[in-house]
C-alpha cells in the first residue's frame, strides 16, 4: 500500500511542478534577433513589437504597435499615419497579442536606427 | 521491477504536465481570480468576446458566452459602446462559436475595466434583470 501511495505523491508532484514549469516557460524559443520586429498578417495589418516565436499554434508580440491611418481634411491629401500603441482599444487588451502562425505572412528585424524601433523604444521608456 | 514502475510513473507525470500545461491557463479558470474575457479578431474584420477555450490539439477554438460589437445607439445602456449577445440572431445559435484557427487573425485578452468589459457587465445586469 506504502509504495502505491509513494508513486502517487510522485507523481502528482513531478505533474504540479512541470505543470507550472510549463506555464512559466509559456512554449517560448529563444530568439537572438533584433530587439523589435515587423509583422505582416495576411489581412494587410502591420503589428511592430517583440515578436516571440512559440511551440504550438501561436507566436507572441509584446508590446505591440500598429500603424492607424487617418483620413485628412483637405482633398488632395495622402492620408496621415500614426504609430499607436496596442492597448488604448475599446477592449484594452493586457499588452501582447497572440496570432495564429496560418494568419502571418512574413517577419522582418527592425534595425536599431529604424525610425519605428527609436519611438517604440521612446514609448516604451527604453 | 519497481524503480521501473516509478520512472514510468514519473516520465507520465511530466508527458501530463506537458500537456495539461499547454492546453490549461490556471487563470483563464473560473474560480481563479477576475473572470478571462478573450477577444478574437477574425481574418473577415470581425471581433468576438468570450470565455476561450483553446485546445492546441484542436484545429477550432470554442468561444462561449459570446458578445459582439453592435451599433452604440441601438442599445439601453449609456456605455460609449453597444454589444450584442450572440443567441438573438435569425437562426437563433447557441452562444458557442465553434471557430476555425486558420481564420483567426489575433487573441487577446480583454480587461475589465475597459469599456468592453463594462458593456459586458451592463449587459448581463441587463438580461438578469429581464429573466
Amino acid at each position: 500500500m506504502r509504495p502505491r501511495l509513494g508513486r502517487i505523491a510522485v507523481f502528482a508532484f513531478v505533474l504540479v511542478v512541470t505543470f507550472a514549469l510549463v506555464r512559466w516557460w509559456d512554449f517560448v524559443l529563444p530568439s537572438f534577433g533584433a530587439r523589435y520586429q515587423a509583422v505582416f498578417l495576411a489581412n494587410g495589418q502591420t503589428y511592430f513589437g517583440h515578436y516571440l516565436d512559440r511551440l504550438g499554434p501561436y507566436i507572441k508580440v509584446e508590446n505591440a504597435f500598429y500603424i492607424a491611418t487617418q483620413p485628412t481634411v483637405e482633398e488632395g491629401q495622402s492620408p496621415e499615419s500614426r504609430l499607436i500603441r496596442r492597448g488604448s482599444e475599446l477592449h484594452q487588451p493586457l499588452p501582447y497579442v497572440l496570432i495564429p502562425k496560418s494568419a502571418i505572412l512574413f517577419v522582418e528585424d527592425l534595425r536599431t536606427d529604424s525610425q519605428v524601433a527609436q519611438f517604440m523604444d521612446k514609448q516604451l521608456g527604453k | 521491477m519497481r524503480r521501473a514502475r516509478a520512472f514510468l510513473a514519473v516520465i507520465a507525470a511530466v508527458f501530463a504536465g506537458i500537456i495539461v500545461g499547454g492546453a490549461l491557463d490556471p487563470s483563464a479558470l473560473p474560480f481563479v481570480g477576475n473572470e478571462r474575457i478573450s477577444a478574437v479578431f477574425l481574418l473577415d474584420g470581425e471581433a468576438y468576446f468570450g470565455h476561450l477555450e483553446d485546445a492546441p490539439w484542436s484545429g477550432n477554438l470554442v468561444l462561449r458566452d459570446v458578445y459582439y460589437v453592435n451599433d452604440a445607439t441601438k442599445v439601453t445602456t449609456d456605455l460609449p459602446v453597444g454589444l450584442v449577445k450572440r443567441g438573438g440572431e435569425l437562426h437563433q445559435p447557441v452562444d458557442v462559436m465553434y471557430i476555425r484557427r486558420d481564420k483567426v487573425l489575433a487573441v487577446e485578452v480583454v480587461t475589465a475595466a475597459s469599456p468592453i468589459g463594462m458593456a459586458i457587465a451592463a449587459q448581463r445586469t441587463l438580461e438578469r434583470v429581464a429573466k
